[in-house]
């Protein structure tokens, strides 16, 4: 658990096993793109909800629709979730996983 | 007692959109009561069925994701489980998204029900090439793992059985001890031990249960807990605050985080090896992937949209106008059997102007609510539903409302001609109270089925060139005046951050034929129950503020004068038979003269007698503020009755302006005499329609309000603001107008 040590801005680059990924928010992704959930910042609340839909730390979504002031969508597991904007600034993900 | 006769109570569990209420359809058919857990409106599904000689009680517990106190979702799952202890819990997971399901699952055991698991879809999952071993799946996990497929309702007795099998066998409560890691666990440890040992709500929860609620800061338990034992309840929470910050400080995490990673760390290592069976690779992108690329495209998507609202407003006002006509039809036989029935009285009166007339009037929308809630049940079971929330979120949210919203707007009227009703029951959809409550109180603004012929009878009289533009210009006011006005509660008495838009959108599936009779059947009959008795009362309280009290004896002294100075001059024969009222059989120019004459009379006594009645008086009182807005007092009782129903408003005109009996679809020659009223001008007529459509919703629709929020206080705030409301715009309207000439 690791690397999610440090760094609460939201463009933080953090290191970790093998190599480095920069922390972007879900809101700032671009479509289409695989991307690894990094971290859940805006409360305990918050982290719960997002974890009990599959959103947490290490979890691998597939943004489809990025966001753009509507919400964006993404696929996490085998569901689509529907995020609005004052939640996928809050998911902190790093690139393609690899 | 015998095993047999012995009741079960069972309760379903699992992930919205889990195929749950597929699953309950299919196993007690029409067998189910829905009702609301008290006090809040989450629904309470319960169903009856047997298997073998056993009578199982099945509770369909609202769709959750976890069991924290987040929601009232969660709260009532969890709630029932720890208070009503049902033998077994049926946890239906989605084959086709196994982690995410299990998570629920997990939870379950952790708090120690025993669980049945049944694996719903797995015929989705094999047809992407996914096959799920359920019996090992079972070794693992410790619990019955059935595989279903709730469409088809295959699987149902297996999973039944298991679960009888499963309460028959006696099993305790066991919770599922998981570990969270080094951080958490000896914490944990001691505070269960502390809880153990003191039996703090251990008559509820398991004490490593209430241990991980104390340290989640589980309000509800926290709650329970400091009622319990305030001193040992602090003692807990401070050696939860150590761990709480340690892990912030040295992990910058929650506690929250580390736990739900275990648990998917528990999960994964279910899954490992043999599980799952991925035999071939299903396409990447499914074809419910594929519809969604059309049906939410940024420019395809909205014009979807819209002509699918369209075709449910036209299928909806089309095919409902003919079993509508029948049902009219039917009441106004029972009118004419009761009148040829009853002596003429008060109790005729109060039966047929009362009972009939006023009951009648609302079950006659049936067909239009039946169709209304089917087409909406097939968006919603389609999956649509979601992806139009989805796509408005970014227009409402700019009006402080919710993607959730648009529904509730439509139905009542956003493209004229809904109910508000139902529009109202729609913001049951919506989660933040704020948001719903300022949909539920502006949705009435829409132009509603029964305001439609007023404002017609009103555009024909005095608009007759500009008709189909003015409605037009109607409709698109009453949109404004809805989001201007949410926008102001938002920012006033329902101020309060929005929520952010979170939803899951289930995959596209063809809804079950079963499935939506049932979910419209469940709707009408909350239709007509409740608002049907409301609607009694109502109707009978308005028939006697309009019917009571009768004219003096003096006053009706000179009618029946008028009327014998009328038929003086007749034969003998047709006196009686034209006093009566009966049609005149005879040619005699005289005699028809007279009939004509005996009618203009009887229609100024019945105006008279509205003047004087209780809501005459009402309408003359209220005269004082109405002049406001130009209306005199007649206008004012009809207004007063619209709160009825918006259509009487039409019939009260018509008898205030004496030409007795007025039928909605006769109202041309109401609206000639309103033309040649000098009273009437556009101007008034603007300022009427403008009142018409804003002021307080019917008492349906506001005894609606009452039921969905919980309390009178809105129901009544309804009232009073919309009146307000509609009372301010249309002074503004009429004396503007004055002032530039009109």
């Amino acid at each position: 658990m690791n690397w999610w040590t440090r760094g609460r801005g939201s463009c933080a680059t953090v290191s970790r096993e093998n190599g480095c990924g920069k922390l972007i928010p879900l809101s700032h992704a671009r479509s289409g793109s695989r991307l690894k959930v990094r971290r859940i910042d805006g409360g305990r609340r918050l982290c719960a909800r997002m974890a009990a839909l599959g959103i947490y730390p290490g979890a691998e979504l597939e943004l489809v629709c990025a966001g753009c002031d509507c919400p964006c969508l993404v696929k996490v597991h085998g569901s689509t979730l529907s995020l609005g904007a004052g939640i996928s600034r809050k998911i902190l993900v790093s690139g393609p996983s690899n | 007692m015998s095993a047999s006769a012995k009741e079960h109570l069972f309760a379903l569990a699992g992930n919205p959109n889990c195929g749950k209420t597929t699953l309950f359809n299919a196993i007690t058919g029409a067998r189910q009561h829905v009702g609301n857990y008290p006090g809040i409106t989450v629904e309470k599904k319960e169903g009856l069925c047997s298997l073998d000689g056993h009578t199982i009680r099945l509770v369909d517990l609202p769709g959750t994701y976890s069991l924290t106190a987040y929601s009232l979702e969660e709260l009532v799952a969890r709630d029932f489980l720890v208070h009503e202890r049902p033998e077994v819990v049926i946890n239906i997971v989605d084959a086709s998204n196994l982690e995410r399901n299990l998570y629920l699952t997990v939870q379950l055991l952790e708090l120690g029900v025993p669980v049945v698991v049944a694996l719903n879809m797995v015929d989705v999952a094999e047809s992407r090439g996914v096959r799920i071993h359920c019996d090992e799946l079972s070794r693992r996990l410790g619990v019955p793992v059935v595989p279903t497929v709730a469409r088809r309702g295959e699987g149902k007795e297996s999973l039944l059985k298991a679960a009888v099998q499963t309460s028959e066998s006696g099993r305790k409560w066991e919770p599922l001890r998981l570990s969270y890691g080094a951080d958490i666990d000896p914490t944990l440890q001691d505070m269960e031990q502390i809880i153990e040992e003191k039996g703090l709500l251990t008559d509820l929860y398991p004490a490593r249960w209430t241990a991980l609620k104390i340290l989640e800061e589980d309000e509800q338990v926290l709650g329970k807990a400091r009622e319990a034992d305030p001193d040992l309840t602090q003692r807990l929470l401070s050696l939860a605050a150590k761990v709480i910050t340690h892990i912030q400080k040295t992990l910058d995490s929650y506690p929250e985080a580390i736990i739900a990673d275990h648990r998917y760390g528990y999960i994964s290592g279910l899954m490992r090896q043999g599980i799952v069976e991925q035999r071939w690779r299903g396409d990447r992108l499914l074809w419910s992937d594929q519809i969604d690329r059309v049906l939410t495209n940024r420019f395809f998507g909205p014009l979807i949209m819209l002509a699918v609202l369209y075709g449910v407003y036209q299928i909806t006002f089309t095919y409902s106008e003919i079993p509508v006509g029948w049902f009219e039809a039917a009441f106004s036989a029972l009118g004419s059997w009761a009148e040829s029935v009853l002596p003429e009285g008060p109790v005729r009166s109060l039966v047929i102007s009362g009972i009939i007339n006023g009951v009648g009037g609302v079950v006659g929308f049936v067909p239009l609510i039946f169709l209304m809630f089917l087409a909406i049940a097939f968006l919603e079971d389609t999956g649509y539903l979601a992806r139009a929330a989805y796509m408005l979120d970014r227009v409402f949210r700019i009006f402080g409302l919710h993607g959730n919203s648009f529904m509730a707007f439509i139905i009542s009227g956003g493209i004229a001609g809904g109910c508000a009703v139902p529009g109202v029951m729609a913001t049951r959809t919506l989660r933040s109270s704020r948001e719903r409550l300022a949909t539920l109180l502006t949705a009435p603004f829409m132009n509603c089925g029964a305001k439609v012929p007023v404002l017609a009878m009103l555009i024909a009289a005095f608009f007759s060139e500009n008709r189909a533009q003015v409605m037009f210009l109607l409709t698109l006011l009453a949109w404004i005046f809805a989001l201007v006005l949410a926008k102001l509660l938002r920012s006033t008495i329902l101020r309060g951050p929005s929520t952010p838009f979170l939803l899951e959108l289930p995959p596209y599936r063809i809804p079950t034929f079963k499935g939506l009779m049932i979910h419209t059947w469940e709707r009408i009959w909350q239709y007509v129950s409740k608002a049907g008795t409301t609607i009694l009362a109502i109707s009978v309280l308005l028939w006697a503020l309009m019917a009571f009290p009768g004219l003096p004896e003096e006053k009706r002294a000179v009618f029946e004068k008028g009327r014998q100075e009328v038929v003086a001059g007749l034969p003998a024969e047709v006196r009686a038979p034209l006093l009566a009222g009966e049609d005149p059989a005879s040619s005699d120019p005289a005699v028809i003269q007279a009939a004509t004459a005996l009618a203009e009379l009887s229609r100024q006594e019945a105006t008279e007698a509205l003047k004087y009645s209780f809501a005459g008086r009402m309408g003359r009182a209220l005269e004082t503020f109405s002049r406001w807005c130009g209306f005199d007092w007649r206008t004012n009782v009809a207004l007063v009755g619209g709160f009825a129903a918006k259509e009487v408003i039409i019939s009260t005109l018509g008898t205030a302006y004496s030409l007795g009996q007025v039928e909605a679809d006769q109202s041309l020659s109401l609206s000639q005499r309103l033309q040649q009223d000098p009273h009437w001008k556009p101007l008034t007529a603007l300022a009427a329609m403008i009142f018409i459509m804003l002021y307080s919703p019917c008492f349906v629709t506001v005894t609606c309000i009452v039921k969905e929020t919980g309390s009178w206080k809105w129901g009544l705030f309804s009232m009073a603001f919309n009146t307000t409301v509609a009372f301010v715009f249309a002074t503004a309207v009429y004396q503007g107008g004055r002032l530039l000439g009109f």
